[in-house]
């Protein structure tokens, strides 16, 4: 969505204008969700967090000010607020998720299909099990696709700082598919 | 690819050079070769765990949330902003007056007030229906003084409901129709006090009764399915025929109303709520909805299903194939020279279903309150 398009929707929206903030809604709510299902890794939890992160940018749509960026990185902030309000209600943090709990060998002998699903479950874990700022730069790095500056603009970091959260992030989701016995090597190639 | 001399940059920022290179399509290999050639194998050690983490991150599949609990969730925005702007100073003293002044002059003009009267039990589709659609817009603009927005909805949504069927009698229900009716609910059900939530679920039961025979239009599947989830929300109790409701409206105004205006003529309304065996709420003619005191026989219900009630939410596993089909490294803010090389183009889930709706929807409640009412603006911050 061009940023004139948003800001007119948004302005709309403020005014009380459902089909405006409908529009907002539908072109955002994939993305959200996207996020929300990475750093908690449960579809339906993920489902009832993103309904919460609209009702909340609904709720604070009048007093939202545009300070240049998308509203995109706004809506990442209450999803980021909520999913770690989540985890705080529910008394443990993200990171106790972690793949070294569960560890997900890959057996000998299995099927490559198996395998794979076990590496991307592996995975996933991983994601979840990473610290709050390393989750959201790899998911909007390498989930969304977003360049370093995008993500430093979204985050409110310098470009430096992405750079160096990003190679821990990704360090640290290496070291946990190796502990969970995912040979991430044999894996790529295998996809490449 | 290369660096000043003499200068060896800090590990996060050689990693990121070759993640760049990797989404402009490079090969794996060539980075990692460049990169030994480079900065030798200590490096290498340090940076190649990184992007082949990178690389199948990017290749997860990612869950796409199901078209059903965006149209659900989207129906529940539509319904919170509705009840936003209600819940706002809606009126300005000059648009009550205006309000007043509207139906003084409906009551004023014979032809005027007969005309609300004749199109009581207009359906979409017949000349009188505007005049129907218009009455409820002066109604609810009346809402702030009578402090009954509930039971006003209640009632637009009763007499949506009585045109559905009367349309189906006729063979004539049409994807408008149902949206209609689902707008009404959702908003009814939005706004609906707890101490009239056995009135709310008596009519959805109604709801859920008078469309369950129904065959939808052609196109209106999505919709239909819509107004059966909302009309038996996964916790209500069936209906019971000894519990089942019926509201009497006072008429307050009518074409032979006097003219006096406004706060008045609503403000007299007494209005009664009685269970009988029957369910159905009377359309009366020209009635103004009164706030129904029913008394409650049954636990309230959960009118408003969580979107997250869908049924095809499954947390379906996510292999990483080799094959294309995989996908994803892909958003809109991504150019094709950007995606990783072995990256299709993304699946972004088209939600027709949506579209679908938002068609229907366009000309309901939502620009036409947006003409009654001021809209209010919220203050609260996330």
């Amino acid at each position: 969505m061009e940023r004139g398009d948003e800001q007119r929707l948004i302005r709309r929206a403020q005014r009380g204008d459902a089909e405006a903030f409908a529009e907002l809604y539908r072109a955002h709510v994939q993305v959200i969700f996207r996020y929300i299902a990475a750093r908690v890794n449960d579809l339906q939890l993920a489902e009832d967090l993103t309904g919460d992160v609209f009702i909340k940018a609904l709720e604070g749509l009048g007093s939202y000010r545009d300070q240049g960026r998308p509203l995109l990185a706004w809506l990442y902030r209450i999803a980021r607020a909520r999913v770690i309000d989540h985890y705080r209600q529910a008394g443990r943090r993200p990171s106790e998720t972690s793949v070294d709990d569960q560890p997900l060998p890959v057996e000998s002998g299995l099927d490559a299909g198996l395998a794979r699903r076990q590496a991307a479950q592996a995975l996933r874990a991983a994601i979840a099990g990473l610290t709050d700022d390393q989750q959201q730069v790899i998911i909007l790095r390498f989930v969304e696709g977003y360049r370093v500056d995008e993500v430093a603009a979204i985050l409110g970091k310098q470009p430096n700082a992405i750079k160096a959260l990003q190679f821990r992030a990704l360090r640290a989701l290496a070291g946990k598919l190796e502990r969970a016995g995912i040979d991430i090597s044999a894996l790529v190639a295998e996809l490449t | 690819m290369s660096d000043n001399a003499g200068h060896t940059p800090e590990l996060h920022s050689i990693a990121e050079k070759y993640l760049a290179a990797l989404r402009r399509g490079a090969p794996l290999a060539d980075c990692l070769a460049d990169c030994r050639a480079r900065y030798g194998d200590a490096v290498l050690a340090e940076v190649r765990p990184a992007l082949e983490a990178a690389l199948l991150t990017a290749r997860l599949r990612q869950p796409v949330m199901p078209a059903t609990s965006v149209d659900a969730l989207e129906l529940r925005l539509r319904g919170a902003v509705l009840a936003r702007r209600q819940r706002a100073p809606a009126l300005t003293g000059l648009a009550r007056l205006a309000a007043a002044v509207a139906i003084v002059m409906l009551a004023l003009l014979g032809t005027g007030g007969g005309a609300v009267v004749a199109s009581e039990n207009a359906v979409p589709g017949e000349a009188l229906y505007p005049v129907k659609r218009l009455w409820e817009e002066i109604v609810l603009a009346l809402a702030p003084l009578t402090g009954e927005r509930d039971a006003i909805w209640l009632w637009i949504a009763q007499r949506r409901l009585d045109e559905a069927e009367t349309l189906a009698a006729r063979g004539r229900l049409t994807p408008q129709a149902l949206a209609d009716l689902l707008a009404a609910m959702e908003q009814a059900a939005a706004l609906t006090k707890p101490e009239r939530q056995p009135v709310l679920r008596a009519y959805l039961n109604d709801v859920r009764a008078a469309l369950a025979p129904v065959l939808p239009p052609a196109g209106a599947e999505t919709t239909y399915e819509q107004v059966l989830r909302r009309a038996a929300p996964p916790d209500a109790a069936p209906p019971a025929p000894s519990a089942a409701l019926t509201l009497t409206p006072t008429v307050t105004a009518s074409a032979t109303a006097s003219p006096t205006p406004s706060a008045t003529a609503s403000a007299t309304a007494s209005p009664t709520a009685t269970f009988t065996p029957t369910s159905r709420v009377p359309a009366t003619s020209t009635a103004t909805p009164l706030p129904p005191s029913p008394t409650p026989t049954a636990p309230p219900p959960s009118p408003t299903p969580s979107p997250s009630a869908s049924p095809t939410n499954t947390w379906t596993p996510l292999p990483l194939p080799a094959s294309p089909v995989f996908t994803p490294l892909p958003s809109a803010t991504l150019t094709a020279t950007e995606a990783l090389p072995t990256a299709p183009p993304t699946n972004t889930p088209e939600l027709l279903a949506t579209e679908r709706w938002r068609e229907t929807q366009a000309a309901v409640y939502m620009t036409q309150t947006a003409q009654a009412r001021a809209p209010g603006v919220p203050t609260e911050t996330p």
